[in-house]
């Protein structure tokens, strides 16, 4: 999946009630699947794309958006914190 | 003389068969009776004008916790469902070590965003095993419950830490499989698991770190009772789904179980993908496999507040990056100033239609509380000014604590839904009672089938939406002599009128142990509901009897034996 790159990015309702960003990577075999992002998640992978807007992460790699989806998960990693 | 009688109601009695007028007696927790009935009797319902049906079943809620503080699980009973099925998503109450009891509650709070605060006030931990649990919940229980335990549990239970961290040896199978069957023997309905939650660290929860074997291992347990195995696949993405349904296909036909899998939503930008989903689901069962997709009726909607940034605002840079970057008092401030102000004013025309339909839900103030449920057009007219400037000043004067709803942002193609929902094959449900409470209401998704697919789309008929919330609901989980007016069967019924039944307007309401609150909504429409005989609730005396059991109970054991 080494070439695998956005190819379309919605903002959608998550099933929790949260706006979530769901960016779709297209595969080099035509093959395609949807990865939802959160809010912490999206806003590192518009930095690393250097975007401004949403669409200009169309045609971006895979690779940023594991990236940013780790960016997001780390957060938790050395909390046991959930206070509400 | 008979117990009780419901009188001049219309009959629609969960088999999908038309309509017909009868009267209905029912003695003890048994129906009797259902024709012509002159005999006096104790209690009498009149049902002129009404419909009676069986009482609905909800296979998809997380009442765990709610159900050792409040036995009605309210405000399920109040919309006409009688039975609740709990611990969904590989997440039970039971059977749970003391030291355990922490790591469950995050897990709770992290994926059905249950307060920890409910947990530490409302609930007294007075058990461990699955059956002490069961003891505990069938004190005071007014609805009927079908309570599936949780694979992350029985994980935790044998394997303790390294749940969260490996698969599990041929032992640690084997006493998993042994604790499965003393869930089963005390009361289960089956085993939920998840391929897809977190706990609150945003680690995997232990089902997941489950091999092939050890699933194969348990659902073989499963096959020895009949019973059901629930799962949470990767839904947003059709391919995984697929993958996952087929994983759950092999497992119905080798060990002869029912299986379900949640949720699957449809949208107008992946109807091809719901549409693999459901072709694959076809040819499954055509196959001889039972993996039954629940879909929820009503749509997703989207909250927030600008206290926590939301992506609904991510295409409107100069807000998001105010609502992003701001501190709470430079988001007021940036609110306040009169050029930024005119900047986001020009900004929000991009989305135009959008803001008169957002719904003020929250306010802390008294002086705000009556634009409660109020559109944002509404309270701008009342105010003299536009929607997104009410929107903005409702926040500054809640001090950012104002809560907006964006109503049907998801699961929202009428058309498309209303089809799915028909399927023979698609089993209604996924409403997530008892969770999510700080979000949005999960209850009246009955109320919503019969008004808004049966009465105004007229996607379905009322016979055939009763019998996807009855006996099609009781026959997929093993619940035997429900979800049918029959003679014999227990009297579970529902009395409500088919011409105003539906779903009541959110509401935020302090009912929550540890002084909490919670999004609710009441049943319009409903007027009398019965559970094994009682009167559980009316529209006039609010809640009643107590008469609920835990599900499936003996006669399935012994069906099952």
């Amino acid at each position: 999946m080494s070439g695998a790159v956005i190819s379309r990015v919605q903002l959608a309702a998550a099933h929790d009630g949260d706006a979530e960003l769901v960016v779709t990577l297209r595969y080099e075999n035509g093959g395609e699947s949807l990865v939802p992002l959160d809010e912490h998640a999206a806003r590192v992978l518009m930095g690393s794309c250097g975007a401004d807007d949403p669409d200009d992460l169309v045609g971006k790699g895979w690779g940023l958006v594991r990236d940013a989806l780790e960016a997001s998960s780390n957060r938790f990693m050395n909390s046991n914190s959930n206070a509400q | 003389m008979y117990d009780l009688v419901i009188r001049n109601g219309k009959v629609v009695d969960g088999s999908g068969a038309p309509a017909y007028s009868a009267d209905v007696a029912v003695n003890g927790n048994r129906i009797v009776k259902i024709g012509k009935i002159t005999e006096a009797a104790r209690s009498e319902v009149d049902a002129a004008g009404k419909v009676v049906t069986p009482g609905f079943i909800d296979p998809h809620t997380h009442f765990d916790a709610q159900l050792l503080w409040d036995g009605c699980a309210k405000p399920a009973l109040s919309h006409g469902v009688t039975t609740i099925v709990s611990g969904n998503c590989s997440l039970s109450l039971a059977p749970l070590k003391a030291k355990h009891r922490m790591k469950l509650v995050g897990m709770f709070n992290q994926i059905e965003e249950m307060p920890l605060k409910a947990f530490k006030e409302g609930v007294v931990w007075d058990w461990e095993t699955f059956s002490d649990y069961i003891t505990r919940i069938r004190k005071g229980l007014a609805i009927n419950v079908a309570p599936l335990v949780g694979h992350s549990v029985i994980r935790l239970w044998v394997m303790n830490d390294a749940a969260m961290e490996r698969t599990a040896t041929d032992a640690e199978i084997a006493e998993m499989q042994g604790v499965l069957r003393e869930c089963l023997d005390a009361g289960a309905v089956g085993l939920s698991t998840s391929y897809v939650d977190m706990d609150e660290r945003l680690q995997p929860v232990p089902s997941r770190y489950a091999d092939a074997r050890e699933v194969d291992a348990l659902a073989s347990v499963l096959g020895e009772y009949g019973r059901v195995l629930q799962i949470v696949p990767e839904f947003y993405d059709a391919d995984l789904t697929i993958a996952r349904l087929d994983q759950l296909a092999e497992l119905s036909l080798k060990h002869n179980i029912p299986t379900t899998f949640s949720p699957l939503f449809v949208n107008a930008d992946n109807l091809d993908a719901v549409a693999r989903v459901m072709k694959r689901v076809d040819e499954q069962f055509d196959r001889g496999a039972r993996v039954w997709p629940q879909v929820q009726t009503r749509p997703i909607d989207i909250s927030f507040s600008f206290a926590v940034p939301s992506l609904l605002f991510m295409r409107m840079p100069t807000w998001y990056r105010i609502i992003r970057f701001g501190t709470p008092a430079e988001i007021m401030a940036a609110f306040s100033d009169p050029d930024n102000r005119s900047k986001l004013l020009q900004e929000a025309s991009a989305l135009g239609p959008l803001w008169p339909t957002l719904i003020f839900r929250h306010a802390n103030t008294a002086a705000n509380q009556k634009y409660i449920g109020q559109t944002l057009e509404q309270i701008a007219k009342a105010r003299g000014t536009t929607p997104v400037e009410v929107m903005i000043d409702l926040s500054l004067e809640e001090e950012l604590d104002a809560h907006f709803l964006s109503s049907g942002m998801g699961h929202n193609n009428d058309k498309a839904v209303g089809d799915l929902l028909s399927h023979p094959r698609v089993h209604i449900g996924a409403s997530d009672g008892g969770a999510h409470i700080l979000s949005f209401s999960t209850y009246g998704d009955t109320g919503y089938l019969f008004s808004h697919f049966v009465r105004d789309l007229e996607a379905m008929s009322l016979e055939s939406a009763v019998k996807k919330i009855t006996s099609d609901t009781a026959a997929i989980w093993g619940i035997p002599q429900r979800g049918l007016l029959q003679e014999g069967y227990v009297a579970d019924i529902a009395v409500f009128d088919a011409a105003t039944i539906e779903r009541g307007e959110e509401k935020f309401v302090n009912d929550v142990p540890g002084d909490g609150y919670r999004y609710v909504r009441d049943s319009h429409g409903v007027d009398t509901v019965i559970v094994g005989g009682g009167v559980a609730w009316t529209a006039k005396d609010g809640y009643k009897d107590a008469c609920g059991e835990v599900l499936p109970g003996a006669v399935a054991e012994k069906v099952a034996a």
